[in-house]
């Protein structure tokens, strides 16, 4: 219970540390907004087309919104060394990790999932879904932001480059995506949202005791290697 | 075996570490026995709410007889997994391995009325392979 | 046993490894080039062609081959990578990078050949269901390691990271075998399962010997490769100095 505890304490931190900047969540927000309006701009006025496509789009808007968040994790602790301090300090790692994990989802990635259904509106989907859309939405990109989160502990900040850690991430996401979206669908069409909802579900708890062990490895590199 | 305090732990986190990585795969595995088909058979198409407006993926038989050739590129043919069988209409080039007897998956719509139009057609060869001459021994072997 | 685990211990000490390499390699070589003619000599002219396929059937002595290999290498990884991060062994950390490398190029020759078999056959090169899917995922994979090998400067440091990704990435081996027994999927189920097969014999035993020269070829590739990785890393050590001089000396009295 003594790693709960201190997990709790940590998370509390790292929530305290967020808010001290509070208006850097607009930046993925706006970024997905934008990003998501650009389709029924290019794809032109067609109801039909937009409202069939809708839960893919949310998915790759979503999807890249992440992957842009991904840099926050860790880099700043880097390279203040804050992360050296941790890893010297002989404290559990993985704890340090998840609490950046949930506090990161909670502060950039829920506003997104959460004006999702309202985005999705401007792209002609139901909006009587949306309580199951922001779940699926929700499971799904806390689920990427753990692979993330394994992905971009690989790289140091003088070395971020984003293509590779599109290399390293991106096909990860691909089981998310594709249950993700075919969720999303479903909830206007045939029944395979249960499906959807069970596998994201499974996929969260696998990620949820892998990736912090993966993570704290790869951090423990990468601080050696600085 | 007695081991030290630390090692004891980490034997311990790793431990709960398969279980949970382990519940999360078995939950998945659930999800998928039953998820992203490439198609719908026949029967499963059929048990579906009819809606003409979805596109989906219907994969089946053609039944033997059923092929007629219609105006122009167009043929009728009715698909079937050997339970229950849908008319398909399909309007295009046909694949070289389709024929009587074949598996193929049309991409389309199953229209009010119970008719398939289908809008891509492809053949899905299965995973017998043999000479021409065993394969002609075989169908005379059959009554 | 107890010599058994010297001689295997031994493939770790990179002057050994070398030695053994240098002498492997003219018989794997040989061996691949006989199996390279004769399979492909069955495969191509004695195989008859298929009742439904006709001629184009003989993709798939390339196709199943390479295939096989992409999923076999992988599953090979995860021995290294196990090897790599437990006990640490440098030199499974080179090998990896070999074979990420290769198990990269024949994923891409079993994508390739497949959508150019699926043309003819399907009428379509390429089709979203989970076995061509979860194939093009195991390439990105084999890309992700073989970039954090390229990216990271310090080998051992990269090693263990392309060990972890391995051992994360090894989830999709299993989905790509079942893929097609799970799923509905356009790509048609095994014909071999275990020692039952839905194949003729006369097109059987070319696929096998062709599956049988793909993997000594990629040994052969191995042994080369890790042949010049072993000299790369052991420029400044005194037996590669101490072998040139007795090479030379060699030279010199014949």
């Amino acid at each position: 219970m003594a790693f709960l505890r201190e997990l709790a304490w940590e998370t509390r931190s790292q929530w305290r540390l967020l808010l001290t900047d509070p208006k850097a969540l607009l930046n993925p927000l706006l970024f997905f907004i934008l990003i998501t309006v650009l389709f029924p701009l290019t794809l032109g006025h067609r109801p039909a087309l937009l409202a069939e496509v809708a839960p893919g789009l949310l998915w790759v808007g979503v999807t890249l919104s992440v992957f842009l968040i991904l840099p926050n994790l860790f880099f700043t602790d880097l390279q203040d060394g804050t992360l050296r301090l941790w890893v010297a300090s002989g404290r559990a790692l993985p704890v340090y990790v998840v609490a950046k994990w949930v506090t990161h989802w909670a502060f950039f990635v829920l506003p997104l999932v959460v004006v999702a259904p309202l985005l999705g509106q401007a792209l002609y989907l139901d909006l009587s879904v949306s309580w199951l859309m922001i779940t699926l939405l929700g499971l799904g990109s806390f689920a990427m932001l753990g692979i993330g989160a394994v992905g971009v502990s690989v790289m140091q900040k003088g070395r971020y480059n984003p293509f590779v850690l599109a290399v390293l991430v991106l096909p990860f996401y691909v089981p998310i995506l594709v249950f993700g979206a075919s969720g999303v669908s479903s909830l206007t069409g045939a029944g395979l949202f249960e499906h959807g909802l069970l596998f994201l579900a499974g996929l969260v708890i696998f990620i949820l005791f892998l990736a912090p062990w993966a993570a704290s490895q790869m951090l423990k590199l990468t601080v050696a290697q600085s | 075996m007695r081991l030290s305090a630390v090692r004891r732990k980490r034997l311990m986190w790793a431990f709960l570490v398969l279980v949970g990585a382990g519940l999360g795969a078995w939950m998945m595995l659930q999800a998928l026995q039953k998820n992203v088909m490439y198609f719908y058979s026949v029967s499963e198409l059929l048990e579906q709410p009819a809606s003409s407006e979805k596109t989906v993926r219907l994969g089946g038989v053609v039944a033997a007889g059923s092929l007629r050739q219609g105006q122009g590129v167009k043929v009728f043919f009715d698909l079937t997994d050997y339970q229950k069988s849908i008319p398909v209409v399909y309007e295009g080039l046909l694949p070289s391995l389709f024929r009587e007897g074949q598996g193929v998956v049309a991409t389309g719509q199953l229209m009010d009325e119970g008719r398939f139009v289908a809008s891509q057609l492809l053949a899905k060869h299965d995973e017998n392979y043999m000479p021409p001459e065993v394969a002609a021994g075989l169908k005379k072997a059959e009554p | 046993m107890n010599r058994f685990w010297r001689w295997s211990l031994q493939w770790g000490q990179p002057a050994m490894l070398y030695q053994r390499l240098l002498r492997l390699q003219p018989w794997v070589a040989t061996l691949a080039i006989i199996f390279l003619l004769v399979g492909g000599y069955t495969a191509f002219w004695l195989a008859p062609a298929d009742y439904q396929q006709g001629e184009v059937f003989r993709i798939l002595y390339v196709h199943v081959p390479a295939a096989w290999l992409s999923m076999m290498v992988y599953g090979a990884m995860v021995g290294l990578a196990l090897l790599v991060f437990i006990w640490q062994v440098t030199i499974a950390g080179w090998a990896m990078k070999t074979f990420a490398w290769l198990g990269a190029g024949y994923t891409l020759i079993a994508l390739v050949t497949g959508a150019i078999w699926g043309q003819p056959t399907w009428g379509t090169w390429w089709v979203w269901d989970a076995r061509l899917t979860s194939e093009l995922v195991l390439l990105f994979i084999y890309l992700g390691i073989v970039l954090i090998f390229d990216v990271l400067a310090d080998a051992r440091a990269a090693a263990r990271m392309a060990a972890i990704l391995t051992l994360v990435g090894s989830v999709n081996l299993p989905i790509i075998h079942y893929s097609v027994i799970w799923w509905h999927t356009l790509h048609q189920p095994p014909s071999i399962r275990g020692l039952e097969t839905s194949m003729h014999w006369s097109m059987l035993y070319p696929l096998l010997l062709m599956a049988l020269a793909f993997l000594l070829v990629f040994v052969w590739q191995v042994v080369w490769h890790l042949r010049c990785r072993v000299l790369m890393e052991a420029r400044h050590t005194p037996w590669l100095a101490k072998r040139l001089r007795s090479l030379n000396q060699s030279g010199e009295n014949g």
